[in-house]
């Protein structure tokens, strides 16, 4: 047994090394940067606190938080909205495996696809010129208007519907196939029951996936929390930084204003938002389990 | 009363589970749909419950078409095979659930659920979720379930098929007392011919998507109408030893001719038939004499305690005899063992079954008179 033991730790060892190089030193640098005043002359000189001082300071970091808070929210909202109802559709009312998994494998395309070549195609489409394609549709319905600058007029929008429908298909899969192992019985039992159909869904469907439904949360949350490419590619957080968000800021503060100090800081304030996250998502978990283990005594 | 008329039921358009379905039953009655796999009752019972649709024919509850109908409007209680219950409600809203979806206030039907629950046991589990419970007291709460609405009519989808030898037993006598105190009628399906015949008062034996017969138990037993329902009811089951009818009242079989006892209802001459006898009806003696001729070739004996199963071969056919006089144990073990013959005599209840469709010819209304 400690034999056993013994090798599995020496075949895990080059991966530890790896992730200590790649992930665990880089996370211990970023939070002495944090420290320090480093900038474009790269002088490791201790300033203590004050960069976080800076954070509260900052007169643009009051709305990037509001940014922040209003892009998750609503972005969060509609996925997981858009994600029961595309999966209640094609994991429950149609019935067809071959029309689910094409509508599936649709969806899954802006996951798969790569996040520049997507968001060229949405700078095309939201164009502000009459050639964008969007004020192409609106043109030929109404002939009269002028085109509209989307991005300019409506940034915050635009972001959330990138960012929504890239997210979905990640949930509506998992979330389609817990429904799909829900044993057949019970839907008939229901319909015995009297449930209409609306009801199954109310009544049966979502409280058998709630434990799917929030993981599916906590993996967008963080993932919307981490995550900056498709603003950055099509806002860059503008227009006067009406979509700048959380992590890109931290990015725009180290690597465009080469304030390497303070973006580290913004970023470890970052990490410590998810870090506290995943602790109360993992506590919630374990309470809803031992609350389970509990009722089984 | 419960009227299927002509009913058909394809599936994909390229196979038929059911087809030409003729039942009528009434009121209060208790019946079974007994069949192996595959052969329609389940099919049968979804489009009664109206969780199938059926492709032709009709279903009338009280004369009232309801062929159509969604399941929720057919007041029915539905127990199935793998309990079905709903994981994250306890087992008193479990119950309550179907009092829930017709409106009914929280008090009551937490009130009525209780008073179900108190009938069937079960009420210190009320707190309980399903995960916490055994099989069996999940079944009863499934039951529960099923009668808390008060239906008109209960099926019982293979209700005990998931549960041990003991609590079926257990589980049996709960739906037979629940059944006669309700007075509900129910249809029962299932695969295990003692459980249909321990609960119903009529059973349908389906075979290929046909009822082969609908009876009692007893008829069913004694009377087949066919092979099939020969074949199927009964353990141990029915001998079979085929012969040929060498005119309206003699047949051969086994190298001997015998008088055929039993009335029939036309004339086989010449044809093959198949004499089917039950084990317990053959009699059996170590040395030929006047009634017993049938040579039967000894395979082994077996001690079963209350009689003596005897396994033997006559013609082509593997026969077994129940003999209660175990005193010829040891004699009969011997012959065994030198394979030498016994005789068999048919006795005076036997069936002949007519080859190839396999129907019964005997004219059991004669035989009563």
């Amino acid at each position: 047994m400690k034999r056993k033991t013994v090798q599995a730790y020496t075949f895990l060892s080059p991966f530890l090394v790896l992730v200590s190089l790649f992930y665990l030193l880089p996370a211990i640098l970023t939070i002495i940067m944090s420290f320090t005043g480093l900038d474009a002359t790269f002088q490791w000189n201790f300033v203590g606190l004050s960069n976080y001082r800076k954070i509260f300071l900052d007169p643009n970091n009051g709305l990037i938080l509001a940014n922040t808070l209003v892009y998750i929210f609503s972005a969060m909202v509609l996925i997981i909205l858009l994600d029961l109802f595309i999966a209640i559709m094609t994991a429950y009312f149609i019935r067809s495996n071959a029309w689910a998994s094409l509508f599936k494998s649709i969806i899954m395309l802006p996951m798969v696809t790569p996040s520049v070549i997507y968001s060229i195609l949405w700078l095309w489409y939201l164009d502000a010129t009459e050639n964008g394609f969007i004020n192409k549709v609106v043109h030929f319905f109404r002939p009269s208007g002028s085109p509209t600058n989307w991005i300019a007029d409506y940034p915050m929008a635009v972001i959330i519907l990138v960012e929504v429908v890239v997210a979905l298909a990640y949930g509506a899969i998992i979330l389609s196939s817990a429904i799909r192992s829900i044993p057949e019985n019970q839907f008939r039992a229901a319909r015995v029951d009297g449930a209409s159909e609306w009801e199954i869904v109310w009544q049966i469907i979502i409280p058998n996936i709630s434990s799917h439904i929030k993981f599916v949360v906590m993996w967008e949350t963080l993932g919307l929390l981490t995550n900056y490419i498709n603003i950055m590619l099509i806002t860059n957080g503008g227009p006067l930084n009406r979509t700048e968000v959380w992590a890109l800021s931290a990015y725009h503060k180290a690597f465009v204003d080469q304030q390497y100090g303070y973006g580290a800081a913004i970023s470890v304030m970052l990490i410590l938002v998810v870090f506290m996250l995943m602790l109360l998502f993992g506590f919630a978990s374990k309470h809803v389990r031992a609350k389970g283990e509990k009722e089984n005594d | 009363m419960i009227e299927i008329k002509g009913l058909r039921k394809e599936y994909d358009k390229h196979t038929v589970a059911l087809d030409r379905f003729d039942l009528t039953i009434p009121d209060g009655k208790f019946i079974a749909l007994l069949g192996p796999s595959g052969c329609g009752k389940s099919t049968t019972l979804n489009c009664i419950a109206g969780l199938l649709d059926p492709t032709e024919g009709k279903i009338l509850f009280d004369g009232k078409d309801v062929t159509h109908m969604a399941p929720k409007d057919r007041n029915i209680g539905m127990v199935f095979q793998s309990y079905a219950l709903y994981p994250h409600l306890s087992v008193l809203d479990n119950i309550a659930f179907p009092l829930k979806q017709k409106g009914i206030e929280k008090k009551v039907r937490h009130e009525r659920a209780r008073e179900v629950a108190k009938k069937l046991q079960i009420e210190h589990l009320l707190d309980r979720k399903p995960a916490q419970l055994s099989g069996g007291q999940q079944q009863r709460v499934a039951i529960c379930r099923a009668i808390v609405k008060e239906p008109h009519i209960l099926l019982l989808d293979e209700p005990m098929s998931n549960l041990d030898a003991r609590l079926k037993i257990e589980i049996r006598e709960v739906i037979k007392s629940i059944q006669q105190d309700l007075q509900v009628t129910a249809i029962l399906v299932t695969h295990d011919q003692e459980e249909a015949m321990a609960l119903a008062d009529e059973i349908a034996i389906l075979d290929e998507g046909r009822i082969q017969q609908f009876a009692t138990p007893d008829t069913l037993y004694e009377q087949p109408a066919n092979l099939f329902v020969a074949n199927f009811m009964g353990n141990p089951p029915m001998n079979f030893l085929e012969g040929r009818m060498v005119d309206r009242n003699h047949f051969t079989l086994g190298g001997v001719t015998l008088t055929c006892t039993m009335p029939l209802k036309e004339d086989a001459s010449g044809k093959q038939v198949k004499i089917g006898i039950r084990p317990h009806m053959l009699s059996l003696a170590m040395e030929k004499d006047e009634s017993h001729v049938v040579p039967m070739k000894m395979h082994i004996v077996e001690n079963l305690g209350k009689e003596l199963l005897v396994y033997g071969e006559v013609g082509d056919a593997e026969v077994r005899v129940s003999y209660p006089d175990k005193g010829l144990y040891a004699a009969l073990k011997q012959k065994a063992q030198k394979k030498e013959d016994v005789y068999l005599s048919l006795g005076c209840k036997y069936n002949v079954f007519l080859l190839p469709e396999g129907r019964n010819i005997v004219d059991f209304e004669a035989l009563d008179k």
